[in-house]
């Protein structure tokens, strides 16, 4: 082997040991990566809601991933069992974890048992964005709102979730509230567990 | 080349402007072929029409040009700041050749700050938008919002001294 | 009156606001199984990854002059040492090296001991071809361009294949003289 870097080998990606997730980026080389994998999306789709459904599906990915990596490393292989729990976990340690703090508020929905809200007044990946008029409702956070799917579906608790611009008195710019509608078989064993 | 006479013309709208209350009074980038990609008036009177604002950039785009072969010294990147009876003209360029400039009254300050400071607001809220295209006109909310900010600031620095 | 370009970026990332980098890690990894489905061959995957790192490149360049105080690089050599040190370092929170230099100074690599696109990946056996971090070569070139530089860029080492650092070779092809269009009368 020609000289020999500082880079320590692993055989398999599995002996390497996982890190304390301390290292950073900066938040362009992030902003950057994001727009561009909006502009790869638009390319790909014919409409809108193909474009959220896209967006969705690639921050799912990352949920996925998010929540074995977290389960593993902060929580010692245990993960939440419980709806309030879970929500939680996702309001708090998801968020500081991917965003760097905790989500503004978590809200049960007033109107349907079933619906949570999480909400932000900058969601991180909107920071730069804005969407042109002629894109209506359309909102980036569709990628958050995947993660946020991502780690719930992999904690066992299946949900529709939706990112939404809201309009704020006395702010010049709209939060963006994520919707969690969770599955039916979810709430039954939430009952049943009493 | 804009004739003589229409330079007059468009230097005489820019002198309209004073009588109104701002230091700044128009904010224009252009592009690096020379199209005008934003303009934006903060003067309460004197508002420049689209043609106007249009030729007043593809002049200064020339002007620039222009001024970089006469210019004497070697490796000029082009005229910074023109003074007029009635307005300063400042300017930046970017390595990449996009042109920011400002003008506004005689001798207000601070004027390269503003003009490096909307440079840095063009990466975060231009550049980073995934629906901005490059080169095209820039329709981009946030940095309208923020550029209006900074403008704001600079007034307040400018009226507070 | 050139300012002094900065020695290293540590002082610039110290400065920038940042994000974890699993964030970026993670949605690195969703863009490449995006395209893994879509475009489901590895070297059409390679292809489009270079595309979006020019795409990112083209825009990057001006934040990387805005924020970085960086002034006109006199040649080539400064100008890669620039990327490596200062670059990498603001963007990424990593420094590259450069080394390898040709005699007539138009050809170096740039080194990397540190990548955080590629945590957490292993290449599955049938992504065996795929250049992982495509996307960065595209970034650079992308940048380069717009400063009026042509370059190739080709993969040397890459740790996803075995190799014991990312080695990116950097070729210029030209430098592009700057022009500017006269336009006649319209």
């Amino acid at each position: 082997m020609i000289g020999v870097g500082k880079m320590k080998q692993y055989g398999n990606v599995l002996d390497k040991p996982l890190n304390k997730g301390k290292q950073e980026v900066s938040l362009s080389a992030f902003a950057f990566l994001f727009s561009e994998m909006v502009q790869y999306n638009q390319t790909q789709v014919d409409n809108i809601g193909e474009l959220e459904r896209r967006l969705e599906d690639a921050g799912y990915a990352v949920g996925a991933r998010v929540l074995e990596l977290l389960c593993h490393r902060d929580k010692g292989n245990r993960r939440e069992t419980r709806l309030l729990g879970i929500l939680s976990f996702v309001h708090s340690t998801v968020w500081k974890v991917l965003f760097g703090k905790v989500a503004d508020s978590l809200e049960k929905g007033t109107e349907h048992e079933d619906e949570y809200m999480i909400s932000e007044k900058e969601l991180l990946v909107n920071r730069f964005i804005s969407i042109p008029k002629d894109m209506g409702t359309f909102n980036c956070g569709a990628f958050v709102a995947g993660i946020v799917r991502g780690v719930l579906d992999g904690a066992g608790f299946p949900a529709v979730v939706t990112a939404h611009f809201v309009p704020m008195e006395g702010q010049q710019r709209p939060r963006t509230t994520i919707l969690i509608k969770f599955a039916e078989e979810v709430l039954l064993r939430e009952t049943r567990l009493g | 080349m804009a004739s003589r006479s229409q330079l007059r013309l468009i230097f005489m709208q820019f002198s309209s402007i004073t009588f109104g209350m701002a230091a700044i009074y128009s904010l224009y980038i252009i592009n690096k072929s020379g199209g005008l990609i934003y303009y934006k008036d903060y003067g309460s009177s004197g508002r420049m029409d689209t043609n106007d604002s249009l030729r007043v950039a593809s002049l200064w785009h020339s002007m620039h040009a222009i001024s970089q072969q006469l210019s004497p010294v070697s490796g000029c990147t082009g005229i910074e700041l023109l003074q007029a009876d009635t307005f300063d003209l400042h300017c930046f360029q970017s390595l990449t050749g996009t042109k920011f400039f400002v003008v506004c009254e005689p001798g207000t300050q601070h004027m390269e700050s503003l003009l490096k400071f909307s440079y840095e607001l063009y990466t975060d809220y231009v550049l980073k938008n995934p629906f901005y295209e490059m080169e095209m006109p820039i329709r981009c909310e946030l940095f309208d919002i923020n550029l209006a900010q900074a403008v704001q600031k600079d007034r307040v620095a400018f009226l507070g001294r | 009156m050139a300012p002094v370009a900065p020695r290293s970026g540590d002082a610039i990332f110290a400065n920038v606001e940042r994000v974890n980098a699993e964030l970026f890690t993670l949605t690195y990894g969703a863009i490449v199984r995006q395209l893994l489905t879509d475009l489901e061959e590895v070297d059409e995957v390679n292809k489009q990854l270079d595309q979006m790192g020019y795409n990112i490149g083209i825009r990057l360049i001006d934040e990387f002059l805005a924020k970085s105080n960086v002034s006109r690089c006199v040649d080539f050599r400064e100008t890669t040492d620039v990327i490596a040190k200062v670059g990498f370092k603001m963007f990424l929170g990593v420094t590259a090296s450069v080394a390898n230099w040709d005699a007539d100074g138009t050809c170096c690599s740039i080194i990397l001991e540190d990548n955080p696109l590629v945590d957490f990946v292993e290449l599955p056996d049938n992504c065996q071809g795929l250049y992982y971090c495509n996307i960065l070569s595209g970034v650079i070139r992308g940048a380069l361009e717009m400063v009026s530089m042509k370059t190739e860029i080709t993969w040397i080492r890459d740790v996803l294949r075995g190799d014991d650092a990312f080695e990116l070779q950097v070729k210029l092809l030209k430098q592009v003289p700057e022009e500017y269009p006269y336009k006649d009368d319209e």
